[in-house]
């Protein structure tokens, strides 16, 4: 059997994204979201997950999209990065699913909006298309952003 | 075989730990034998202390497999024994050799566990000392080690302590964080239970539950906070040492009496303040204390005195360090600020204007940027260690009489009390030890001063700002209810302006993740019993900024016109 990655996707507008389930802690409904002033844009605020303070990004802002209301089906995954837990804000998630590394493909250089360098590959599932993303640079390129910006 | 290396790795922090708070020890018992070294004879309580710290260090570091930390350790040991025996007069070369022996051998505890460099002095350090022994030691007697001297029996007599991993007993107060959050949120639910025509025996059993459970988490809490507590003169320890080594090296007499080493408070905070209080002790001795001919030609003794003091005070925790120095010199002081371009040659400043403007960076009065401070690290590193400690820091000089640093700090940093105030639809929590007052204000009471606006509060004209304004959020309901917190740093107030007061409440300070970034005026965030987040204002960025932006200059302006 050929190796595989299991990976939770979720969605953002018409994309389907995945990421490797070993970056995320858990995945929370919406909850109210403490607004922070003066940080960056894509940083909505603060949640209160069980004492714990986590900052949350919109990820669809991380992105360049346009910003949604949340709805019912919106979600937080919420993951560690290093030793910071932060939370992003997705349209929904769908599911955990198994992809072998033989259908993951690289990912076209015109994929909207995201740096090449948390882009990990295309992975086909038949007819449908996931971007695999690497949680980990989403957060290292924020914060480099963030830098740019208190420069 | 993992497990091995990770008793290693443990045993090897323990020794390093153990090591360098004997070395402090030690320090300090070398110096004493240094002052009695002129009349020639060495008290014998100190000299075995010496000993019994050395033996310790020695057997730790054999244990451990560190042979030259032994080897050193155990020359020491012998020169005390042989001090101790009294087969070697104690003598200012004999001193010099304890405290440059306990300087390699600090050296050599930070080296030689992590494969560092070892001194190059050492082996000649070595040979000096098994110099003395062959000469002075009566040939018929080996050292021995004296059978009362061993650490265990010291032990025994020591109070009982355990050493704790301070991320546990961190883990532990955010707990009893939540632990204080859920009280208070029982209170909140038995007392609108009682507004509410609740079942009368339930509402009173549940008003019960809800005190005795206040008064067992306070307690909880305070006991805790016990444990983080440790005495000041963990820090004052070292000084000594400094105080002569920076002395001798000016060509200054100088004396440090030291009270109040017992105070306790927080051990983030001990860690912290150090450095800062060391810097302060230089800059005494550097440019306080006067050389001694200086002295004497002024009518005052040779040696200078540097009095270090901590108390307490309410839930503060003060500590002074004054010196009979020379005292800051005003004029200078000003015409290194125009140097500096600090402020223009015409600008009149009061005295406390003028001391203020030592703690902006890059200043110094120095004449000669000398090794050991003035060189433009000044004034301002304490001021910014001492306000990221959320305390306050003074200056008070009196020329040719001395100068007095006041520092201020909390007792501790994880819990406050706090009122909350509510902008838009955001809480906010301001920490009650700032609030002078708070009170509604009328809009008509509010003057423009130059764009700024300032109110008259018991004759002293206030800059205000408008909290939503400053951070841009909601805008606040009504302007014509708004209510105003009169806040107060080192003196200067500045209020507040918020829709709504939300009552006091005690609140766990947790940190807003570094991913967020620093935000200029807030300083924490915390999770109040409702489970909502309300941030912690940071009324020192605030009012700083207030004044800075040349509010506080126009409304006092404002106050001499009429």
């Amino acid at each position: 059997m050929s190796e595989s990655v299991q990976v939770a996707t979720f969605r953002l507008g018409s994309e389907e994204y995945g990421v490797d389930i070993s970056q995320i802690q858990e995945i929370i409904r919406m909850v109210e979201i403490t607004r922070v002033p003066r940080t960056p844009e894509f940083v909505e605020g603060v949640i209160n997950l069980r004492g714990q303070l986590i900052p949350i990004i919109d990820l669809r802002k991380r992105f360049g999209m346009d910003r949604v209301e949340p709805t019912k089906n919106s979600r937080i995954i919420v993951s560690d990065i290093g030793t910071k837990r932060i939370g992003m804000i997705v349209d929904s998630a769908s599911e955990v699913l198994t992809i072998p590394l033989d259908s993951i493909e690289q990912a076209p250089e015109i994929v909207a909006g995201l740096d090449a360098d948390y882009l990990q590959g295309v992975g086909k599932m038949g007819e449908r298309l996931i971007i695999l993303l690497d949680l980990t640079m989403v957060i290292s390129g924020a914060q480099r952003r963030e830098l740019e910006d208190a420069g | 075989m993992a497990d091995e290396h990770f008793d290693r790795a443990e045993f090897i922090a323990y020794f390093r730990d153990e090591a360098e708070e004997l070395l402090h020890r030690i320090d300090a018992d070398a110096l004493k034998l240094e002052q009695s070294a002129a009349a020639g004879k060495a008290d014998p309580e100190t000299v075995n202390a010496l000993f019994r710290a050395l033996h310790t260090i020695k057997g730790n570091a054999a244990m451990l497999g560190f042979g030259e930390t032994a080897r050193l350790a155990h020359g020491l040991e012998n020169l005390c024994d042989l001090l101790r025996t009294e087969s070697v007069a104690l003598s200012p070369v004999c001193a010099e050799l304890l405290l440059r022996g306990r300087d390699l051998l600090s050296a050599l505890v930070a080296a030689e566990p992590s494969g560092g460099t070892i001194p190059a002095a050492l082996p000649a350090f070595l040979e000096r000392l098994s110099g003395i022994e062959q000469k002075e030691a009566s040939p018929d007697r080996a050292p021995q080690a004296p059978a009362e001297a061993t650490p265990r029996t010291v032990a025994g007599l020591r109070r009982q302590t355990i050493r704790v991993d301070i991320d546990r007993l961190d883990l532990l107060l955010n707990l009893v964080g939540e632990l204080v959050i859920n009280r208070t949120r029982i209170s909140d639910l038995a007392a609108s239970l009682s507004r509410t025509d609740g079942e009368e025996p339930l509402r009173k059993a549940l008003l019960e539950s809800a005190g005795l459970l206040a008064r067992t988490c306070g307690e909880i809490q305070e006991s805790l906070m016990k444990v983080r507590m440790v005495p000041i003169g963990r820090v004052f320890e070292r000084f000594p040492r400094v105080v002569r080594d920076i002395a001798k090296a000016r060509g200054k007499e100088v004396r440090l009496e030291v009270s109040g080493a017992q105070t306790e408070l927080d051990k983030t905070i001990v860690d912290e303040i150090g450095e800062p209080l060391m810097h302060l002790l230089r800059n005494c001795i550097d440019h306080g204390i006067e050389l001694p001919e200086v002295r004497e030609r002024e009518g005052k003794p040779r040696e200078g005195t540097i009095l270090l003091n901590a108390y307490h005070a309410g839930n503060q925790i003060v500590i002074e360090m004054s010196d009979d120095g020379g005292g800051i010199d005003f004029d200078r002081v000003r015409a290194r600020a125009i140097a500096a371009r600090f402020i223009a040659p015409e600008e009149r400043l009061t005295e406390q204007e003028l001391l203020e403007l030592i703690f902006r960076p890059g200043f110094s009065t120095a004449e000669n940027v000398s090794e050991l401070s003035g060189r433009g690290v000044g004034m301002d590193v304490v001021q910014k260690a001492v306000t990221h400690l959320k305390g306050f820091f003074t200056v008070e000089s009196e020329w040719k009489r001395g100068t007095r640093f006041q520092i201020k700090l909390p007792l501790t940093l994880a819990i406050i009390t706090a009122l909350l105030v509510r902008v838009g639809k955001a809480l906010y929590a301001i920490p009650l030890d700032v609030v002078v007052e708070s009170q509604r204000i009328e809009s008509a009471e509010i003057r423009s001063v130059a764009s700024n606006e300032v109110v008259t509060v018991r004759d002293q004209i206030v800059p205000l700002i408008r909290v939503a304004e400053f951070f841009g959020t909601d805008v606040a309901r009504d302007p014509e209810k708004a209510m105003t917190v009169i806040v107060s740093v080192q003196g200067r107030n500045i209020g507040l302006v918020v829709d709504v007061f939300e009552g006091e409440q005690e609140i766990v300070i947790k940190p807003l993740s570094d991913l967020v970034g620093r935000i200029p005026g807030i300083s924490g965030a915390t999770i109040l019993g409702s489970g909502a987040i309300s941030l912690i204002l940071d009324v020192h960025a605030l009012v700083a900024d207030a004044y800075a932006s040349g509010k506080a200059a126009r409304a006092e302006l404002a106050t001499a016109e009429t």
